[in-house]
């Protein structure tokens, strides 16, 4: 997902489960610097490189492929950006090697999901922006691993949108790929930029979502695609439905957060909340184009009625850079650093303990 | 979209389209191999020689010139008709995964050039005195590589056998739809 | 290009200029040790991806083209260990022939960089092209061997060099976040 449902759609959301416009700017704050938070960035003003929650390219390009960078990449972007969805899956005569990336396959409503939200419980507003960030991928970036794997993240060419009854037969319209990075995404045209194939393994460009571009964080767009793991059957991505339930979840996280509720359950979406305000927020989702940050902002400052500042990555490092060491975990950077290495080892020990070694060792809670 | 006969008829045409670029690839590794194996090693013509009874030794110059001539140019003229059937079978197939082509004959060579190759698979247990000397390349890899290309054959026949057996329930069964469809607008009026 | 790779390119790069030495120098000692070195790497490359097709490849969608590549691999080195004792001009033309199938290959490469509307191709073209003409220079001087040698080895020098470069520069990294 991008800065528009991370920053100002969690923004809405935050409202909707009942906090405040402070808070809320505080929540989605946090939502949106997981996908900023990097370790040259932490460098830079001194905070702990293992609170990481991102990889810039140059880092990426850096990175080792033997085990240890395997487990350092897998440990940011399983904790972060695709949590899987079920570390104990089976599929039959599949060897452990396999299978161990296998079970790394991010998805929706997986247990992780409970444990990324409970975790956040009683901690920090910023505790919550990084679950939410976390709750919302897991929806965005569905079917795709967060570790490097050919035989997982690949995809065949064909990229079909769906479109309504009408003029394409099988209301299904060809998408075409390329690989110039500097040229931007058509959706008139129906030209995205993807990542070129890559037949080793363990290469950085086989992470994540790369062999669909971005078509997984845009939210207008309805999908089909044939993944490398899922035995020839084809996916289908229901980008405006999934958004929708991510929006509505997080809604009913936030509020479980609050109090509202003893107990997080799965496959719960607060529908309620949003009452009056889904034809708005369907419009948002399915209008075409790269980004809505504008709408989402339009629609939180008529929720809340005070200004959205826009996002600054700058914004809290001065505080931190500043603050004496002993209170450098009171800073806004500080308790984000904080909670951001309470959800890798939560994360990484979770992979740990159902026998995988991608994420590295884990420690026992 | 991902019912059974979607998803296998997926799966047939991929491995159709990824055992003819297979083939295409061995038949390009054979011609080399042989071009390989007759330019670098001298006692390979006079291994195919002694086979015919031709005594290389006792021949002069210009016989044995001759002789390493024509038996190079066989070689060579069997490399190149190899690879034209490499290629025409692989291409088909390609063709063929893609709907490009509906025409079945490469399947016949297919089967012809498979039965050949099986029937040359039992030479990689004869000694080096029984066998031909053509058959020096001899050796588990070898075996392996021939095994392979009799696997990919049978993996081109079988699935274009079973793209047709989906193709055909798969218009019976819209045969059917449609059928059925007609009747209940009928009894609706 | 990852740093990892950027030192296999390098010290492979390195290796050429070292492999291309010899030759000029020493002829008999650089043909053998060329050709058991290649002969080595690529039984193992084959028998890796064998190894990877069967524990993972196997279960993805198109992965058998693997299992082919990797047989192919396994043949192709195991046949070249067995041309040690092959007089040196065949050596050499084997030779030749692996290098103008990697100036194909690259050229191949350029075809499918503009297909999908890549920028960063003229460099690989004019590598290609110039390990092609270096291979049809050599097969010309065939019968002069020491200038068949000697303009191989030249032709392996600037290859390595070309290696060296390439992974030094910086490369436009088309990273899907």
């Amino acid at each position: 997902m991008q800065e528009d449902f991370h920053y100002y759609a969690t923004y809405c959301a935050a409202f909707l489960a009942g906090y405040d416009h402070r808070e809320c700017m505080d929540i989605c704050y946090s939502a949106q610097f997981v996908d900023l938070c990097s370790k040259t960035l932490l460098g830079r003003i001194k905070a702990p490189g293992s609170a990481a929650t991102t990889m810039l390219q140059i880092e990426m390009m850096d990175a080792r492929t033997d085990i240890l960078g395997l487990q350092d990449i897998t440990g940011i972007w399983a904790s972060f950006h695709f949590l899987p969805r079920d570390l104990y899956a089976s599929k039959p005569h599949r060897p452990k090697r396999y299978m161990n990336k296998y079970r790394l396959i991010c998805g929706h409503d997986g247990e992780l999901v409970s444990k990324t939200v409970e975790l956040a419980k009683g901690r920090s507003l910023q505790s919550v922006g990084i679950a939410m960030h976390v709750l919302a991928d897991t929806w965005a970036h569905s079917y795709f691993a967060g570790t490097p794997s050919l035989v997982i993240n690949n995809t065949t060419d064909d990229f079909f949108e769906i479109l309504p009854e009408g003029e394409y037969p099988d209301n299904q319209k060809a998408i075409k790929f390329r690989h110039n990075p500097s040229a931007a995404d058509d959706t008139e045209k129906n030209i995205y930029t993807n990542s070129i194939y890559q037949e080793n393994e363990n290469s950085v460009m086989n992470l994540g979502h790369g062999r669909a571009g971005h078509l997984p964080d845009y939210s207008f767009i309805k999908y089909c695609y044939l993944p490398a793991w899922n035995d020839y059957k084809v996916m289908i991505k229901d980008n405006p439905s999934d958004y929708y339930n991510a929006f509505c979840q997080m809604i009913y996280a936030m509020k479980y957060l609050r109090g509202s509720f003893d107990s997080f359950k799965l496959n719960t979406y607060d529908t309620d909340a949003v009452k009056g305000h889904e034809d708005r927020i369907n419009k948002i989702l399915k209008t075409r184009r790269l980004i809505a940050s504008d709408d989402w902002k339009a629609f939180g400052e008529e929720l809340s009625g005070c200004e959205i500042d826009n996002f600054d990555v700058n914004r809290y490092q001065e505080e931190y850079i500043n603050a004496p060491s002993e209170d450098k975990s009171s800073t806004f950077i500080g308790s984000f650093v904080d909670g951001a290495l309470a959800q890798k080892s939560m994360v990484s020990a979770a992979i740990f303990r159902s026998g995988n070694m991608l994420a590295g060792f884990g420690k026992n809670d | 979209m991902n019912s059974d006969i979607e998803v296998n008829l997926r799966k047939y045409r991929t491995n159709l389209a990824g055992s003819g670029t297979g083939y295409i690839l061995f038949g390009i590794w054979t011609v080399i191999k042989i071009f390989m194996t007759v330019t670098m090693n001298r006692s390979y013509i006079a291994g195919i020689l002694s086979d015919l009874d031709f005594d290389i030794d006792k021949a002069d110059d210009e016989t044995r010139q001759i002789a390493y001539i024509v038996i190079c140019s066989l070689l060579f003229l069997i490399a190149l008709v190899a690879l034209l059937f490499h290629l025409y079978i692989g291409m088909r197939a390609i063709r063929y995964s893609s709907k490009e082509t509906s025409s079945k004959f490469f399947v016949a060579f297919s089967i012809l050039i498979m039965l050949m190759n099986i029937s040359n698979l039992p030479d990689y247990f004869k000694s080096r005195e029984e066998g031909l000397s053509v058959m020096n390349d001899r050796g588990i890899v070898p075996a392996v590589v021939d095994l392979t290309v009799v696997f990919l054959l049978f993996d081109i026949i079988y699935s274009v056998h079973r793209i047709d057996s989906l193709e055909n329930k798969k218009k019976k069964i819209a045969k059917d739809a449609a059928a059925s469809g007609i009747e209940e607008e009928s009894t609706g009026d | 290009m990852t740093k990892l790779l950027k030192i296999k390119e390098i010290v492979w790069g390195l290796v050429m200029l070292v492999s291309a030495i010899i030759m000029m120098t020493n002829p008999d000692d650089g043909y053998s040790l060329i050709i058991t070195l290649l002969s080595l790497w690529l039984i193992l490359y084959g028998a890796s991806t064998l190894l990877f097709y069967f524990q993972m490849a196997r279960f993805m969608v198109d992965g058998r083209t693997r299992l082919y590549m990797g047989i192919i691999m396994l043949d192709f080195g195991i046949l070249t260990f067995s041309l040690t004792d092959v007089p040196h001009y065949y050596i050499l033309l084997y030779l030749i022939l692996i290098h103008a199938f990697s100036g194909l290959i690259e050229i191949l490469r350029v075809y499918e960089i503009r297909r999908t509307g890549g920028r960063s191709f003229k460099l690989k073209l004019v590598h290609g092209i110039t390990n092609i003409v270096i291979a049809c220079v050599c097969i010309v001087f065939m019968t002069h061997i020491k200038a068949a040698v000697f303009v191989y080895s030249v032709g392996l020098i600037y290859s390595a060099l070309m290696r060296i470069i390439s992974a030094c520069r910086k490369k436009k990294f088309i990273y899907i976040q």
